[in-house]
């Protein structure tokens, strides 16, 4: 049999692409997102150098909101995947996509969704 | 000497072999009568100065790796030599090869010390002790070097049987293992001389003393070397004999008529070494990705330079260019006395043929640009690709992955 030629994957070899990013968010009553720390971020939207002093930034709309999961659940509580997502738009006229982890709460954000 | 052969293991062991290599180039008759300490700077050394790299026999009590100003107050009537560290490997080198033309399996241990795997050979050589007289012929050939072979069942007790023969002659380990390492002093140890003070410290002075404590204490006092300690003190090595890998090199040599700095005499120098080489790398059909230019300095230590090509070569034109790009951008340390250029990354097909299908030769270029970085660099290149994983994932991170590309 013909080895293919392709190199070979291996795990220990992958970096994954697109990994959520915690981020800080401040919310409202209703536990939507209404102000979000961009001090983790440069102005071109890439992770930069996080600075002592937050950078709160408005959120001026939610333009839409989705629930991935609950799934992976049989692989017990600390692995299961429940997200609610949200496509926000700054006030600065910028859009980011941020998620809720419904497991732990925490805020994370993530591209290319 | 037992004539059938079980699974023995021979151990060429030649003493001071950097002292006997400055012997052998040095018309001074006298040098072999004087205690000489041939020194190296060693960055990596707790005192950030110079060490011992080698002695003369008579200055038992100098350990390579000792700082120099140890050694010196000592010994303040010895004679520094300046280390010249290439020289000693390529003729220890030499004595390699000269040893695998006998037998398939040499490994490289350290500077004088190297392992022939002598099993499997007795319908070629016969009895262990005609394998002996071959090694020892082989080693002779190179140079006339005090050599000794020790013979054992496993690499340690081979060193130590060839550390306690005589000149010029054999030992075979028979009989208990502890036993016969027992008697040894702890400097044979292959650790650090920082470990040798600390065994020392506790009294310890024959490997004997050691074997006399359980495994366990000595492996968690002295770890993390403890437990090697503990096996070598008692004879046992379990140790494959790995053999060399022998990376194939052309080498070019020429003398200055005096030591010199100016470029109108260094670089005609390197054209003509240029061309001598790419004559016998022609001959062969093949390329070269990298040269090595090494020099010894005046009253210094030896420089060198290296200089990768963006694509593999076999014209003079590129190969000077590359070079002389890089000299004028170096600072020479002093007079040179000589120049040696040498051939390394040899490739092995005489041209490239490329693929019909676009895709293709866009691979195979990628990856003749990594091998190119990888020799620059001298470590794994990191170039990635993006590869699908699960598009239809609806987590995103499970969509696409980076995976290292390899040459």
């Amino acid at each position: 049999m013909v080895a293919t030629a392709r190199t070979s994957v291996r795990a220990s070899s992958l970096k994954f692409l697109n990994s959520p990013r915690e981020v800080r968010t401040r919310l409202d009553e209703s536990g939507l997102p209404v102000d979000i720390d961009m001090s983790a971020f440069d102005m071109t939207g890439r992770r930069g150098r996080r600075t002592p002093a937050a950078q709160w930034v408005a959120i001026r709309s939610v333009d839409d909101k989705w629930k991935v999961g609950p799934d992976e659940w049989w692989r017990g509580e600390a692995h299961m995947i429940e997200r609610m997502y949200f496509e926000l738009r700054l006030e600065d006229e910028r859009r980011l996509t941020v998620f809720r982890d419904m497991v732990n709460g925490g805020w994370f954000r993530q591209e290319d969704v | 000497m037992q004539s059938r052969l079980e699974r023995i293991i021979a151990c060429v062991y030649i003493p001071h072999f950097a002292v006997q290599a400055e012997a052998m180039r040095r018309a001074d008759a006298g040098f072999n009568r004087m205690p000489v300490v041939i020194a190296r700077s060693s960055e990596s050394s707790t005192s950030g100065g110079r060490t011992v790299l080698d002695c003369s026999h008579e200055l038992t009590d100098l350990i390579p790796g000792m700082p120099l100003s140890e050694a010196l107050s000592r010994h303040p009537g010895a004679v520094i030599v300046e280390a010249d560290e290439q020289y000693y490997a390529d003729l220890f080198e030499a004595v390699l090869d000269a040893l695998q033309d006998v037998v398939p399996v040499v490994e490289n241990e350290s500077l004088g010390v190297a392992y022939a795997g002598a099993w499997g050979l007795e319908r070629l050589y016969g009895n262990d002790a005609h394998i002996v007289r071959l090694l020892a012929e082989a080693a002779g050939k190179v140079a006339a070097l005090d050599v000794r072979i020790g013979l054992g069942p496993n690499k340690w007790l081979a060193h130590l049987a060839a550390m306690e023969s005589a000149p010029h002659s054999a030992r075979k380990v028979i009989g208990d293992p502890g036993r016969f390492a027992a008697r040894f002093p702890i400097e044979a140890l292959p650790v650090p001389i920082e470990t040798i003070e600390r065994l020392r410290s506790f009294g310890l002075e024959k490997l004997g003393d050691i074997a006399a404590f359980p495994e366990g204490a000595v492996a968690a006092e002295f770890a993390p070397e403890g437990r090697l300690i503990w096996k070598l003190a008692n004879g046992f090595d379990d140790r494959p004999v790995v053999s060399r890998h022998v990376v194939e090199r052309i080498s070019e040599y020429t003398e200055f008529p005096s030591p010199t700095v100016s470029q109108a005499i260094v670089l005609p120098a390197i054209e003509s070494l240029l061309d001598r080489a790419l004559g016998r790398l022609g001959a062969s059909n093949r390329y070269v990705r990298k040269v090595e230019l090494m020099s010894h300095v005046f009253q210094r230590a030896p420089w060198s330079m290296s200089v990768a090509f963006k694509e593999p070569i076999g014209t003079r034109s590129l190969a000077l260019f590359a070079i002389k790009a890089k000299l004028d951008r170096t600072e020479i340390p002093g007079p040179l006395e000589d120049m040696r250029l040498t051939f390394s990354s040899l490739t092995g097909e005489p041209g490239r043929q490329e693929s019909l299908w676009s895709d293709i030769r866009r691979q195979a270029r990628l990856t003749h640009y990594m091998q190119q970085l990888q020799a620059r660099l001298g470590t794994e290149v990191p170039v990635f690709r993006m590869k699908e994983l699960e598009p239809w994932s609806r987590l995103p991170e499970r969509r696409y992955a980076l995976v290292r590309l390899s040459s």
